[in-house]
């Protein structure tokens, strides 16, 4: 019964609650953006990582970020594999690069990633499936779909130049690191030295994957004390979150996103406060009415609640929906892999019901004023 | 027509209810300060990656051709700055030499990548607060000047401080303000000496930038060219200011910062859009009767168009105001915490009061029919 009350409520004045709901709606939609690019960049900022399979990486002690690894004497690479419980070890160069397209004398940045010869550090299946497409013959690469389209055409058997040396395109996979560079290649090690002609000693990156039934921070520990203070050992997960964290605190990507965030909840539970107050001023000698029934005033305050839940449930559905277009929109606007997760549906849900708790509280308290008395 | 000028009639509507109008004004001032966030940030992200160029002391720069922007660490050779001496109108020629180094965190004892300036003290080329009051302090061996805007990771850092800076021992001499951006968390300022004994290796003679200063009066743009010619395809002539436009368009095509802030503005236009109409029809909804009286007195419908624009515009003007206040106040509070440079320069304040305008006329177009439905014969 209640519940009838607040729905015919809510859809008495019909024009007045859609153009309500819009605008709610496009502030869910606002939140939806700003965290869904929050994320993508939390994402990307580990993506590569997400990509190889580790439990223990070893790092220079210059080691800042992804794009700036700096590199360190592979022989630490032969310490670790004698260190107990460590199974197998593997390496990763990374390294900035130029790539020019013969076609259109256009050259742009691309970061250059070269990946052991063991598909057991990997956890992409397509990367792993073509492989061999790179390790089989120097020169040869696979090229991020995802890359911005000055790289040229996206296509299995087109050449291209890396710091003037011709290479070949003879697979492709799929990252997406447009925050970092235009594009992103794949290549053996054998191609990276050839191309980077860094010196053969040095590594970005060392793999570590445990032996089976070993204990991580045991290895760890013991990988510390065996090796020199120039390397740092770091878990799988810390190594990951650092990273994150790099990106989102240290250089400031996320107030960015959270700004706008927090300002698209304060239009939304304002827009929902302006349409409660003028609900419950034009409503007031109905609820006074009620009162004079008889009703409690807390059946007042739940069916005002109710028609703030209704509207923030009609505007948050249609803004889901809407918001699964615009992200499709902005992935292939910014090429960055924007996904609209369950989670992150979730949670802007929960913000959705925040503002309409927030703002049906500071709203509500009028009914308090509905007086049976005053009624003629 | 005639009475519209004697009695503000939509200005008179719109105040009637002063609380209800402060509750409207701040729905509009909230969508204005979307939109100055996004337009901020997007180019927040632009100045603060090409914050070097405008503290260049120099009419024109030199520098390798293929250093497409300035993060490339591609140098050359120091004879170009002889070469450009040959020209009259060039009065000095100064190396600016730049690269990264590991700075030793004094607190946590982590190295971080920091960016290194060096140049010669007697003649500083870079237009810092206070930076000539170090010119002696910097032709001490192993001193520099440490960038107090440089972010936290580095530690706490003062004058008189010694620290390690790739592996050698440094003392801090002074602190300048310079800043951070993207790509460079914080800088360190060092003389040519300091520089050629610990950071040359075995490029003694290269550097980063040429920075060159003309004659008064000089033919910058005829001289540009004479230059250009003389030096050759290696080597690049601009101006610091093309250098920064350079700078920002490599930023904006490089990182995908035009469409994530651009997606934020649209959202922003749309919710302004919303809120000013929802607003406009309430009002008109409200003032029904007023506008059939209008109507019923003989006011024909154009006046009530023009009443109700009226009311669009001062919905704009008036909501804009207090959104471009909380954007001072916001674009403060990011650059202080965050070291982005936000600056309100006046054409990123008319855009934002365009889109506000355009905003209000288009939700009172929306909110229009509603007016022009008022029949006088309901009135009672």
């Amino acid at each position: 019964m209640r519940i009838f009350l607040s729905w015919y409520n809510t859809f008495e004045n019909k024009k007045r609650t859609s153009a309500a709901v819009a605008g709610i709606a496009f502030s869910v939609i606002l939140i939806f953006m700003q965290l869904g690019f929050l994320k993508t960049a939390r994402v990307t900022s580990t993506r590569l990582y997400d990509y190889l399979d580790f439990d223990i990486v070893i790092t220079s002690d210059k080691y800042e970020y992804m794009d700036d690894p700096d590199s360190f004497d592979r022989v630490h690479l032969i310490q670790a594999r004698v260190v107990p419980g460590v199974g197998k070890v593997g390496m990763v160069n990374l390294s900035g690069a130029a790539w020019l397209d013969r076609e259109t004398e256009i050259s742009s940045s691309c970061l250059l990633i070269s990946v052991d010869r063991d598909p057991a550090f990997l956890r992409n299946d397509e990367i792993s499936e073509n492989l061999e497409s790179i390790t089989a013959k120097t020169n040869t690469v696979m090229l991020d779909r995802l890359s911005h389209p000055e790289l040229g055409p996206v296509e299995i058997g087109r050449t291209a130049s890396i710091h003037g040396v011709e290479v070949e395109v003879t697979s492709l996979f799929e990252i997406g690191l447009g925050f970092f560079a235009d594009g992103s290649i794949i290549v053996s090690n054998e191609t990276f030295q050839n191309l980077v002609r860094q010196d053969s000693r040095k590594v970005s990156l060392g793999l570590v994957k445990l032996a089976p039934g070993a204990d991580g921070n045991e290895v760890k520990d013991a990988m510390r004390e065996s090796m020199p203070p120039d390397v740092l050992i770091f878990g799988r997960e810390e190594f990951v979150t650092g990273e994150q964290d790099y990106f989102i605190k240290v250089k400031p990507v996320g107030i960015m996103f959270r700004m706008g965030v927090l300002v698209a909840f304060i239009v939304g539970a304002v827009i929902l406060f302006q349409v409660l107050s003028k609900e419950i001023a034009t409503k007031i000698k109905e609820y006074a009415t009620l009162k004079a029934m008889g009703f409690k005033t807390s059946t007042i305050y739940i069916v005002g609640f109710q028609q703030a839940l209704i509207m923030a449930i009609m505007s948050y559905l249609p803004a889901l929906a809407i918001s699964h277009g615009v992200f499709f929109a902005a992935r292939r606007a910014s090429r960055l892999p924007m996904y609209l997760s369950n989670d992150l549906a979730l949670f802007v849900l929960a913000l959705t019901l925040g503002m309409c708790v927030i703002s049906g509280v500071l709203a509500l308290r009028r009914i308090q004023l509905a007086d049976p008395a005053e009624l003629f | 027509m005639i009475y519209s000028d004697r009695i503000p009639l939509a200005f008179l509507m719109l105040t009637h209810q002063k609380r209800k109008l402060a509750l409207s004004l701040s729905g509009i001032a909230l969508a204005v300060l979307i939109m100055f966030t996004e337009v901020g940030f997007f180019n927040g992200l632009n100045d603060s990656q090409a914050n070097l160029p405008p503290l260049l002391d120099a009419d024109l720069v030199l520098m390798d051709e293929k250093k497409e922007h300035l993060n490339k660490s591609e140098r050359m050779n120091r004879h170009r700055l002889q070469q450009a001496l040959v020209f009259d109108e060039v009065v000095t020629a100064t190396p600016l030499y730049d690269r990264s180094g590991h700075l030793r965190n004094p607190q946590t004892g982590q190295l971080k990548s920091i960016d290194i300036l060096a140049f010669p003290p007697d003649s500083i080329p870079l237009r810092i607060d206070g930076i000539e009051r170090y010119a002696e302090v910097l032709k001490r061996s192993n001193t520099i000047l440490y960038d107090a805007r440089s972010r936290s990771i580095f530690g706490k850092i003062d004058a008189g401080m010694e620290v390690e800076l790739s592996d050698r021992k440094y003392l801090v001499g002074g602190l300048i303000e310079l800043g951070p951006n993207f790509s460079r968390d914080g800088h360190i300022l060092m003389s040519d000496t300091t520089w050629k004994t610990h950071f040359m290796g075995d490029s003694r003679d290269e550097i980063t930038l040429g920075l060159l200063k003309l004659r008064p009066g000089t033919d910058v743009e005829s001289l540009k060219e004479r230059l250009s010619e003389q030096l050759g395809p290696e080597v690049l002539v601009m101006t610091p200011e093309e250098i920064r436009i350079r700078e920002i368009r490599f930023t904006t095509k490089s990182t995908p910062s035009g469409a994530v802030f651009g997606i934020g503005l649209l959202m922003g236009f749309a919710i302004g859009v919303i809120i000013c109409y929802q607003i406009l029809f309430n009002e008109i909804t409200d003032q029904l009767p007023q506008y059939a009286t209008l109507r019923a007195i003989g006011f024909a419908q154009g006046y009530i168009v023009n009443v109700v624009m009226k009311k669009a515009l001062f919905l704009s003007v008036l909501g804009f105001l207090p959104g471009l206040v909380g954007g001072i106040v916001l674009y403060a509070y990011i650059q202080h915490y965050t070291k982005i440079l936000m600056y309100l320069t006046y054409p990123r304040i008319g855009l934002v009061f365009l889109l506000t305008v355009f905003m209000c006329c288009l939700a009172g177009l929306l909110a229009m029919k509603r007016a022009l439905n008022a029949d006088p014969a309901e009135l009672f």
